[in-house]
């Protein structure tokens, strides 16, 4: 169980780590998930998100909270064979989606970005909301 | 007669909002109603949205009594 919750904490926080097939716990289906467990199935669906993931990457995508939400890669550089990661961190602000990267650098996303934004968190939403919850998007009860 | 004032000017603050976002009536004689909806539409209001429903989720999933597997 450790181990689970220390891929947890690098997905969080955005360290490298290597390939993490993230799966329902088996053997206890119906138990109690704890948040970071969550949050991993959740990156699960949202890794997937973006297309194929290139052989050797780790992509991860994820609601971190309410306002939040985490988008990390690593993998090699197919030119100089180099490990490359990148973590973004956008904000939800009143006034637009603030995309924080490594530097750190700021800026508000718009035009296309903000866009792929929209649909790839509106596509988490349907996605975790009936595979993972077992609730429907739009009206948030339980699907029977 | 008033002094004419640009419709929804003040609805349409704070600046950051991109011009695509605004609403820039083509007549100012012709007055359009804004739709209600019309706020709750900007991106961030729906990631708002959005980020709340999945962080209730995730609550109130975590908050359930297990029922098998304990």
């Amino acid at each position: 169980m450790s181990n689970v919750f220390a891929k947890a904490f690098k997905l969080i926080v955005g360290e490298s780590a290597t390939d993490v097939a993230l799966r329902m716990p088996k053997g206890r289906p119906l138990k109690k998930l704890t948040e970071r467990e969550l949050i991993q199935l959740e990156s699960e669906i949202g890794s997937k998100l973006f297309g194929v993931v290139p052989r050797g990457h780790r992509r991860e995508f994820f609601c971190l909270d309410a306002k939040t939400w985490i988008w990390h890669e690593a993998g090699k550089d197919p030119k100089t064979g180099k490990a490359v990661e990148q973590t973004i961190r956008y904000e939800v602000h009143d006034n637009g989606i603030l995309k924080v990267q490594e530097g750190p650098r700021y800026s508000f996303i718009d035009g296309e970005e903000l866009n792929n934004f929209i649909t790839a968190i509106t596509m988490y939403h349907e996605q975790v909301a009936r595979n993972i919850y077992g609730r429907d998007p739009q009206t948030g009860q339980k699907i029977a | 007669m008033s002094e004419y004032s640009i419709p929804y000017a003040r609805e349409t603050e704070p600046t950051q909002q991109k011009p695509a976002a605004l609403y820039v009536p083509h007549d100012p004689e012709v007055r359009v109603d804004t739709p209600a909806s019309t706020q709750e539409q900007l991106p961030q209001n729906i990631a708002t949205q959005i980020g709340q429903q999945v962080a209730r989720f995730r609550s109130l999933k975590i908050d359930e009594a297990p029922t098998i597997g304990e």
